[in-house]
């Protein structure tokens, strides 16, 4: 089984062109505002940028204790992982990157799961990194083995 | 529909550390004319941060970068690049087209704010 998901970007780009008196006149009396992006596909990250960041985010998964867990239907934790199979930065070509996390379970448990849960540590901070949520209930019969490729991306990038 | 990262993971450390590293540049951010000249160069930024937004009960997290320049420059410009600084090297982290050139007269003042982020993180609940 092997999910993936895509993150679109989203940007808002203001210029604006005042004379002196204007602009010292706003920073007095309004300062800056937070602004709401909408949808531009002239801005980008870039793939470098994306792709280092992605770096950065696989040392905080590769961190804690318990790196991934799954989660039944009800959100009930029915299986802990200590270790990943993979986890590395993939890219599909040059507009974006993403994070690949497979586990394998091939333990004689019998479940059946809907979320997995991706986690990651920063200093003694454990946080979900990724969570995953299938489009359907998957269920694992004690004789069979339970083999979960997620990767996340961030899409859009310019090389 | 398939959801992905967390708030807490791409909203606040990836960015931080994405934010660091655009610190880290000593050019960060370029203006450049129609025809790809540089006409101005940032070595501080006005505002470096990021902001998280909800939309439609997701949480959306961006990185927001303004420049300013007060000065008394003369210079057409049409496109923005923000850099970061990684293992020695500096790379374009950033970069954005305008639909038209702008004109910066010797008495204007230019302030541009790029918000750029990822949506539709893990709704809120």
């Amino acid at each position: 089984m092997q999910k993936y998901v895509e993150h679109k970007q989203n940007v808002e780009i203001i210029v604006r062109i005042l004379s002196r008196e204007e602009w010292e006149k706003e920073q007095r009396e309004l300062g800056h505002k937070d602004v709401k992006p909408i949808v531009n596909e002239k801005a980008s990250f870039t793939q470098t940028f994306i792709y280092w960041l992605m770096e950065y985010g696989i040392g905080l998964i590769a961190a804690p204790t318990i790196k991934a867990e799954l989660r039944a239907p009800d959100g009930s934790l029915i299986k802990t992982f200590t270790s990943l199979n993979e986890l590395s930065v993939v890219t599909r070509d040059t507009t974006d990157a993403g994070i690949k996390v497979r586990i394998i379970d091939s333990s004689s448990d019998s479940y059946t799961f809907r979320y997995l849960n991706i986690n990651s540590k920063r200093y003694e901070e454990e946080a979900m990194a990724i969570r995953h949520t299938f489009t359907q209930n998957y269920t694992k019969g004690s004789d069979q083995i339970a083999d979960i490729t997620v990767i996340t991306y961030v899409t859009g990038c310019v090389a | 529909m398939l959801r992905g990262f967390s708030s807490v993971f791409i909203g606040d450390l990836l960015w931080r550390h994405g934010i660091s590293k655009i610190n880290n540049a000593t050019i960060k951010a370029r203006l450049f004319d129609e025809a790809g000249n540089i006409v101005k160069e940032f070595e501080t930024l006005n505002t470096l941060d990021f902001i998280e937004l909800p939309v439609d009960n997701y949480k959306n997290s961006y990185i927001k970068v303004v420049v300013l320049d007060t000065s008394n420059a003369t210079y057409n410009f049409k496109r923005i690049v923000v850099y970061f600084r990684y293992n020695d090297e500096e790379y374009p982290a950033i970069i954005y087209d305008f639909d038209a050139q702008y004109t910066k007269p010797s008495d204007r003042v230019v302030e541009i704010t790029v918000s750029i982020g990822i949506e539709r993180l893990i709704p809120i609940t």
